[in-house]
């Protein structure tokens, strides 16, 4: 037995001990933040240009999708993937193929991009019974490298090393998607939907069968829960997101999908987000693919007052994707030791601390 | 009971709550459960709950269990006692089906379920608590005990994740069975905790307030009351004596302390290195030769 | 008999390169034999060793900027073993896992910082002819890099086996508080374990630099250590020499025969199409042990 307990610790044991919503104490502040946001999200962005829609707030709500998914895999049922990538390469391609040469409407191509997708998951997902922690990390590596390998090579889809497919212009329904305004509502809308649906999941059976597996999955099969559909259905959802995600890659960000932009790399850059952001919170998703849309910007701003006081004004592409690196490795360090909760845990420390000074000067009063 | 534990109908679920209700008002005193409960003689050999039918197991070249076979009739408490790796919680893990046995069989209710997954036992109405803790961490206390009423629940993924009407009417009902099983075991003022902060003592409870969600007619505990003080063991002894005497659980419990076992039992199964040696009555197993060599053996290591 | 040559030169082919897969896996088993540490991070090490290198040869020229490759080599591990692990001590081995992706970002994007992306040749002087065996061609620095590996490979065997340190490693494996309670110094043996797996990177950098250029690709090479030590068992030394062994010949076989057909690339990935298999039919692979637990 005590192997079997070590070998279930996840990777947010650490994490979820130390967290616990503090319902009562934070609802004020987090509830106005939330609302304030969201309302940002709904009237700011006609008031925006199209460089704060394309370049950072779409690009952050897709990415949103595919944390959600990722978070759910590996922060909630504790199960480590780093395949999300190449699900939203198999999201966008079966979408843009929907679309483009069989002409299905849109809602009808987003959603088979997920349905495919979802269904490579189940398939990945399936050594996880058998097989956990760095083995299982292995088979979704493996998944990564086979699936970007394959869209690649498949003649039907398109073929090529850099194999990228068009989308031609987006209805939905007789509406025409083609301004960053519009294809922001689309994503914001998209999103909105797919939070809620992953929020209900969570707080409800299957939610609290995923955290079990996570924390205990020798007590979880004791009550009953099965481990193989469970482990699966995280797969699938997960997947799910990645490939609706993908689909609006093409639909409401790029126009195309590209196969060269789904490679490892933004596997670990998803991964990436989950950890900043929070393991095991869904907030957490949204910020971490937030901080990690603003990086570019923030990094690319202070290098160059950095080369400005030294008084060299260029800088190249490479050297910023490089820093890029870097200070994404740096945070994901950092965060792994110092607050493994992410973002989402110290913005709850931040809005119960103001909570707190409210009551207090309530009191006083 | 075994209408409640296939359904998820609604009156039938509402109907166990009031019993659950019931059951916590009425037993204030569990000493008088455990009395009318030792008065009462083994009960006749034709209510076979569970047969452990000549059962071993070896891992790794080493035979954990040897030829084990005993018997758990409807509404005993039956221990099992023995030092130190003597294969006390191997057999728990056969049972509950964590390991295949290499060989014998084990019937519930008359069929056999030898090769079933734990997942199927606990459906069957088989759960337990462990040695070691084995709460869901990050899950409040409430949510550990919603986990065991995962079998009574029925919403699937869309209506999990649309989270309207049925879903929703499905998880307050099971919240509230939840809050029953929290006051009979009086964690009420923790409902919201987080799992692992609460103490020791308070961990093991909520293990055992778990397993009763499930509504078992079977109950292994493994165990449960090691590492407790006197006041923490008498208040577990009176848990699980409510849970024998008036949730109608049978159950099997292996435990260290020899004054526990002699007051609860009805029957006790003594092994040593992964045989049965000796099996029958409290007071006879107390005065066999072959038990008192056994722990006398271990004491002189 | 055209085709059986042509595969008797694959397969020969493959095992040399294998053996180059074999020595990066073992960089792996070292600080996982160490610390239970999958260390996501050796590929980037050994990129960043081999840019490291590279870009002190013009300075320095070869010797010395090997030595101070070997240096550095030493500092970064240091540093990642400290910095990076110690704090996560305790921690999950999937946290810990995480942590080592965040170190892999940071020695990639640091090394190509400073010395740039572009790809850099490195010549160590190697035999360019290949060598004529019948009808059968082999690279002869292949040969020379297996070689090297080889000894590397046996030197590493030595010292698991017979120093004080090797055996301090493999009581770490067995029971961590087992071996302090012994005595055994867990940061001296950590640290160690992480000063070698620099050491293992440099090598196989050099090697591999010498194969196909300095450049980011390397890391993804260097990654395949990852199916290698699944097919093989992930704490065997003899697993990672098989492992990487089966994973050069499937390659050269698979870029040989099958890639024709496919618009190759079959390489890329066979490591892992193979782990797969692996982990469908035996998930510990060939010399690993299955956890008796079930569940």
């Amino acid at each position: 037995m005590q192997t079997a307990q070590q070998h279930s610790v996840s990777s947010q044991q650490r994490v979820a001990r130390e967290w616990r919503p503090a319902t009562a104490a934070r609802v004020q502040t987090d509830t106005v933040a939330l609302g304030l946001l969201a309302a940002f999200a709904i009237v700011a962005p006609p008031f925006l240009g199209d460089y704060w829609l394309k370049g950072i707030l779409i690009p952050a709500l897709i990415f949103s999708i595919a944390a959600l998914g990722q978070n759910i895999v590996t922060g909630y049922a504790g199960l480590i993937s780093l395949g999300q990538a190449a699900f939203m390469a198999v999201g966008a391609f079966a979408a843009v193929i929907a679309y483009g040469r069989y002409q299905l409407p849109l809602p009808l191509s987003i959603g088979l991009g997920g349905v495919v997708s979802a269904a490579v998951g189940v398939i990945v997902g399936t050594p996880s019974l058998r097989i956990k922690g760095l083995y299982l990390l292995v088979a979704t590596l493996a998944a990564q490298f086979l699936i970007v390998w394959l869209i690649q090579r498949v003649p039907w889809i398109g073929a090529g090393s850099a194999v990228t497919l068009n989308t031609p212009p987006v209805y939905l329904g007789g509406w025409l998607i083609d301004t960053a305004i519009k294809q922001y509502y689309l994503t914001l809308a998209i999103a909105a939907l797919l939070t809620v649906f992953a929020w209900n999941l969570i707080r409800g059976r299957i939610g609290r069968a995923w955290m079990a597996i996570r924390d205990q999955d020798v007590a979880a099969a004791v009550m009953g829960i099965s481990l193989l559909k469970y482990k699966l259905l995280a797969f699938m959802i997960s997947a799910a997101y990645a490939g609706i995600a993908g689909s609006l890659i093409v639909f409401t960000w790029v126009g195309a999908a590209n196969i060269q932009e789904f490679e490892l790399d933004l596997s670990i850059q998803i991964l990436g987000m989950v950890i900043i952001g929070g393991l095991g919170s869904i907030l957490g998703s949204f910020l971490g693919a937030a901080f990690i849309a603003l990086l570019p910007i923030l990094i690319s701003i202070s290098m160059h007052k950095f080369y400005g006081l030294v008084g060299d004004h260029l800088v190249s592409a490479a050297v910023l994707a490089n820093a890029e690196r870097v200070v994404l490795g740096t945070l994901i360090l950092l965060f792994l030791i110092a607050e493994p909760l992410g973002l989402a845990r110290l913005w709850h420390r931040l809005s119960s601390s103001i909570d707190r000074s409210i009551a207090a000067y309530a009191n006083r009063n | 009971m075994d209408a409640v534990r296939n359904g998820n109908d609604v009156a039938v679920v509402r109907d166990l709550g009031a019993g659950f209700v019931a059951a916590s008002s009425e037993s204030p005193d569990a000493g008088t459960a455990k009395e009318s409960r030792s008065a009462c003689k083994r009960p006749s050999r034709d209510r076979l709950l569970l047969e452990v039918r000549d059962v071993s197991l070896s891992f790794g070249g080493i035979r954990a269990l040897r030829g084990v076979g005993f018997e758990v009739a409807r509404g005993e408490i039956v221990s099992i006692i023995g030092p130190n790796g003597a294969g006390k919680t191997s057999i728990a893990n056969v049972i509950s089906a964590l390991y295949q046995p290499s060989s014998g069989r084990i019937l519930f209710d008359g069929k056999d379920r030898t090769s079933a997954t734990p997942q199927e036992v606990a459906r069957l109405g088989i759960t337990r608590t462990f040695q070691n803790l084995a709460l869901f961490r990050g899950l409040t206390v409430a949510d550990n005990i919603l986990v065991g009423r995962h079998i009574h629940m029925g919403a699937g993924l869309l209506a999990s994740g649309v989270f309207l009407g049925k879903a929703r009417n499905e998880e307050a009902r099971h919240r509230q069975f939840v809050n029953e099983i929290l006051d009979l075991l009086d964690l009420g003022d923790y409902r919201n905790q987080q799992a692992d902060t609460l103490a020791y003592g308070l961990q093991k409870r909520v293990e055992l307030a778990r397993a009763l969600a499930l509504e078992p007619s079977l109950l292994l505990l493994d165990e449960p009351m090691a590492g407790m003080n006197r006041d923490e063991k008498k208040a577990m002894v009176e848990y699980i004596a409510t849970a024998n005497a008036d949730l109608g659980i049978s159950i099997v419990l292996i435990e260290h302390d020899m004054g526990v076992v002699m007051d609860v039992s009805d029957w006790v199964v003594v092994l040593n290195h992964g045989e049965k040696i000796c099996e029958g009555r409290p007071e006879d197993v107390q005065n066999n030769h072959a038990v008192i060599e056994a722990y006398l053996g271990q004491e002189t290591k | 008999m055209n085709d059986l040559a042509f595969a008797v030169e694959l397969t020969i082919t493959g095992v040399l390169i294998g053996l180059l897969y074999s020595m990066i896996a073992l960089g792996f088993v070292l600080i996982f034999k160490a610390s239970s540490v999958f260390n996501f991070a050796q590929g980037a090490m050994t990129l960043f060793s081999a840019l490291t290198l590279v870009g002190l040869i013009p300075l320095v020229g070869f010797w010395l900027a090997l030595v101070g490759a070997v240096l550095i080599m030493c500092v970064v591990a240091l540093v990642a073993e400290r910095v990076a692990f110690r704090p996560l001590i305790g921690s999950s081995p999937l946290v810990i896992f995480m942590a080592t992706i965040g170190l892999a970002y940071i020695l990639e994007g640091f090394a190509q910082m400073v010395w740039g992306t572009q790809p850099h040749g490195l010549k160590l002087g190697l035999p360019v002819d290949p060598l004529k065996l019948g009808s059968i061609f082999i690279s002869k620095s292949d040969l020379i890099s297996a070689g090297v590996a080889g000894v590397l490979v046996a030197l590493l065997i030595v010292f698991f086996q017979y120093t004080k340190i090797g055996l301090g490693l493999r009581a770490i494996a067995n029971d961590q508080i087992a071996a302090q309670s012994v005595g055994i110094d867990l940061r001296k043996v950590w640290a160690i374990a992480w000063i070698l797996a620099g050491f293992v990177a440099l090598v196989a950098g050099m090697l591999w630099g010498s194969r196909i250029g300095v450049h980011f690709a390397m890391s993804l090479i260097a990654l395949k250590a990852l199916p290698v030590l699944i097919i093989g068992g992930i704490e065997s030394i003899p697993g990672a020499i098989v492992g990487g062994i089966i994973v050069g010949v499937a390659e050269a076989l698979g870029e040989g025969f099958i890639g024709p057909y496919v618009g190759g690339g079959v390489q890329d990935v066979m490591a892992y199409l193979v782990a797969l298999i692996f982990l469908l039919i035996r998930p510990y692979g060939i010399f690993g042990q299955a956890a008796i637990e079930r569940v």
